[in-house]
Order: structure tokens, then C-alpha cells, then sequence
């Protein structure tokens, strides 16, 4: 006897109700979540050790770091001065919001202003997967090339936020930035773009007034 | 890779629901999903990694079908409605250069779930493949 059943889901409804939850209690605490997204190796984790040594006597910052194997980058975030935990994902390309909030309960951090999830190294997987956050960053640094946003378009036509990153390279690596803006504004005409070197410092300040000014933002509209 | 890990998410909500309608003993036969063309999620390595979560278990065989769903990609320049294939990424319009409305395109939904009900009195263990014999 065979039977047909008719369902009508999204197939990420847990996820997406998971985040759903996450959201909701990351809004009555007044804390802004950002999901950095990137390939490995384009700096996600400079750029937070720097960002949370901006804020270090302003603003409580916490990072959730996602990686395949190790704690290393989750070390390196501590040492930087910031509660951080890593959450290893065994083989799994990408954070997901059961994972995230199983990261937070095995963190217990104290509620801090800012929450910084720094997904697995990867253009693609993490696109599909809603966190919770308030907005997507996403960070293409200057070895890897202008055409990633064409060759990887969906991350890109998601992120508000795209950080060009290692900027000091430019000159060497011969990245065209006004290359890399056209193919960033042509997939995603309202993605906010900002050019920064976390190793020299240039471009930090805008970057991290941006998120200073969301936090504003957040907390204007909780209030 | 992440299609494994949304071909997981499928069997076990079409499983849940199989279950909910007719008991532990349902054995899934064929499942069909909408997959938009934005939705980050390749239909050949999601019926791959279908393939093989239910290979060995009492659902080998089960099929997963993948209803595509193009999104709708309107110029208003142009008047006309364009193909969404290659390089449909782009919000511009291949023929005008204008931009374009885009709607849809971002389903990654579970559609319907055919099951086979096994009477108590044929129920048997499923040893095709026992190699990768998967208590589900």
C-alpha cells in the first residue's frame, strides 16, 4: 500500500526557526550578531582580533568561531582580548543555527554589545544558512582576484557588508578595485563596500564605525 | 558541499511526516522538492548525496525528484520577461543593460512524500546492502 502526502515545508525550517529564536533573543538583549563570511585565508580573523582591540574600551565584543578542525583561531581571539569560542564542525563547511546556539550555551559569555560569528572558510555553503544575525559580512581579500563576486555570486548578492580586504596588497597583486566594485555593485547594487587593511590599520575606522553605528541602529529600534 | 547536508534535512522531515501519517514501518519511495535557481543549492549533488543516505537502509531506492524553479526576471526597459539560465545571477538585463525585477527563484521546499506501508505481518528486515546497513 503506497501513500502520497502532501507537505508544503521549507526544507531549513528548523534552522530557519532556530534562528528565528536566536534573533528574537539577541534583540530583547540588545546584542548586534554579524556573520562573517569568506573563503580561508582572506582574513576574518585579523580583521576581528583588530576589531575587538578597537572597541576594547568601549564596547563588550564576543566572537563564535567556526572551523573544521582546531581551536587556533579561537586562541588567537582571546589573546586579542575578547571572550571567543570555537565551535569545531568535524568535516561541516558551514555554521548552521543549531550549531551556533549550542556554541553559545557550551560559551556562556556574559550579554555583551557585539557577537561576532566568524563562519567556516567557504564562498558557497554558508549562503544558505540563516544565523540569526543582523546582517552578513562578506570579505574578499586582494590576492584572491576582482572576479570572485561573479564566479561566487550568491554570497555576494546576500552580504550588506563586503570588506576588501589585505588593501596594502593592492599594489603587488595587482588588484583592480575598481574592477572589484563593479562586479560587487552589479550583483548586489545596495552592498555597502569598504576597502581596509587590518595589518596597517587603513580603512579600520570606517569599518568599524559601520558596526557601531548598526549597534545604534539596533538599539534606537529596541527601545 | 553543503547539498549533504540539506539532503539529511530531507529525509529526515519526509521521514518524520511519513511516520506521523502511517506509523514507524512506512518505507519512503519517491520524494519531490523545489529547488529555486538562487537558493545556493546544486539539484545533481543533492540527488547525489540522496543517493547515498539512502542506500543500505530500508528506504535504498527511494528516489528524490527535483522540481527546478527558475526565478522571474522582468526588465521594465524592455517590457519583456528574460531567460533566467547562465548567468542569471546578475540583476542586469543581457539585452538593455537596464536592471531587473527578479522574483522567486529562492525555494528550497519539501514538496510531497510517497511512502510504502508495510502490514505488520510482511514487516522483514532489509538486508540488500547490508554493507552499509543504517538502523533507520
Amino acid at each position: 500500500m503506497s501513500e502520497i502526502i502532501k507537505i508544503r515545508r521549507r526544507i531549513l525550517q528548523e534552522n530557519d526557526h532556530k534562528a528565528s529564536q536566536l534573533r528574537e533573543q539577541f534583540k530583547n538583549e540588545g546584542t548586534l550578531v554579524v556573520d562573517l563570511v569568506s573563503s580561508p585565508g582572506s582574513g576574518k580573523t585579523t580583521l576581528l582580533e583588530k576589531t575587538i582591540q578597537h572597541f576594547s574600551e568601549r564596547l563588550d565584543c564576543a566572537v563564535l568561531v567556526g572551523d573544521v578542525a582546531t581551536e587556533l583561531d579561537a586562541n588567537r581571539l582571546q589573546a586579542a582580548g575578547a571572550p571567543a569560542h570555537q565551535i569545531v564542525t568535524g568535516g561541516a563547511c558551514h555554521l548552521d543555527a543549531h550549531l551556533v546556539a549550542a556554541g553559545l550555551e557550551q560559551a556562556n559569555f556574559d550579554e555583551v554589545d557585539m557577537l561576532f560569528l566568524e563562519n567556516v572558510g567557504n564562498l558557497v555553503c554558508p549562503t544558505s544558512y540563516d544565523l540569526g544575525e543582523d546582517f552578513k559580512v562578506v570579505l574578499l581579500s586582494a590576492a584572491e582576484g576582482e572576479d570572485k563576486p561573479a564566479k561566487y555570486p550568491a554570497i555576494f548578492t546576500r552580504a550588506a557588508v563586503c570588506l576588501i580586504t589585505k588593501s596594502d596588497l593592492f599594489p603587488y597583486v595587482d588588484f583592480d578595485l575598481d574592477v572589484a566594485r563593479q562586479n560587487i555593485k552589479a550583483h548586489n547594487p545596495n552592498c555597502r563596500i569598504l576597502e581596509l587593511s587590518a595589518k596597517t590599520g587603513a580603512g579600520m575606522d570606517a569599518w568599524c564605525n559601520l558596526v557601531k553605528e548598526r549597534l545604534k541602529v539596533k538599539r534606537t529600534v529596541v527601545v | 558541499m553543503h547539498e549533504t547536508g540539506i539532503a539529511l534535512e530531507v529525509f529526515r522531515s519526509a521521514l518524520e511526516s511519513a511516520r506521523a501519517e502511517a506509523g514507524q514501518q512506512v518505507r519512503l519511495k519517491s520524494i519531490r522538492v523545489s529547488i529555486g535557481d538562487r537558493s545556493a543549492v546544486d539539484p545533481n549533488l543533492l540527488e547525489h548525496a540522496w543517493q547515498s543516505i539512502v542506500i543500505g537502509t530500508r528506504h535504498d531506492g527511494a528516489e528524490l525528484k527535483v522540481k527546478w524553479c527558475p526565478s522571474r526576471r522582468y526588465c521594465p526597459s524592455c517590457h519583456k520577461t528574460k531567460d533566467s539560465s547562465l548567468g542569471s545571477w546578475l540583476p542586469i538585463c543581457p539585452d538593455c543593460g537596464d536592471a531587473i525585477e527578479i522574483d522567486g527563484g529562492l525555494e528550497l521546499d519539501l514538496d510531497l512524500v510517497e511512502f510504502d506501508v508495510a502490514s505488520p505481518l510482511t514487516k522483514r528486515p532489509n538486508f540488500s546492502r547490508t554493507d552499509h546497513n543504517k538502523n533507520v
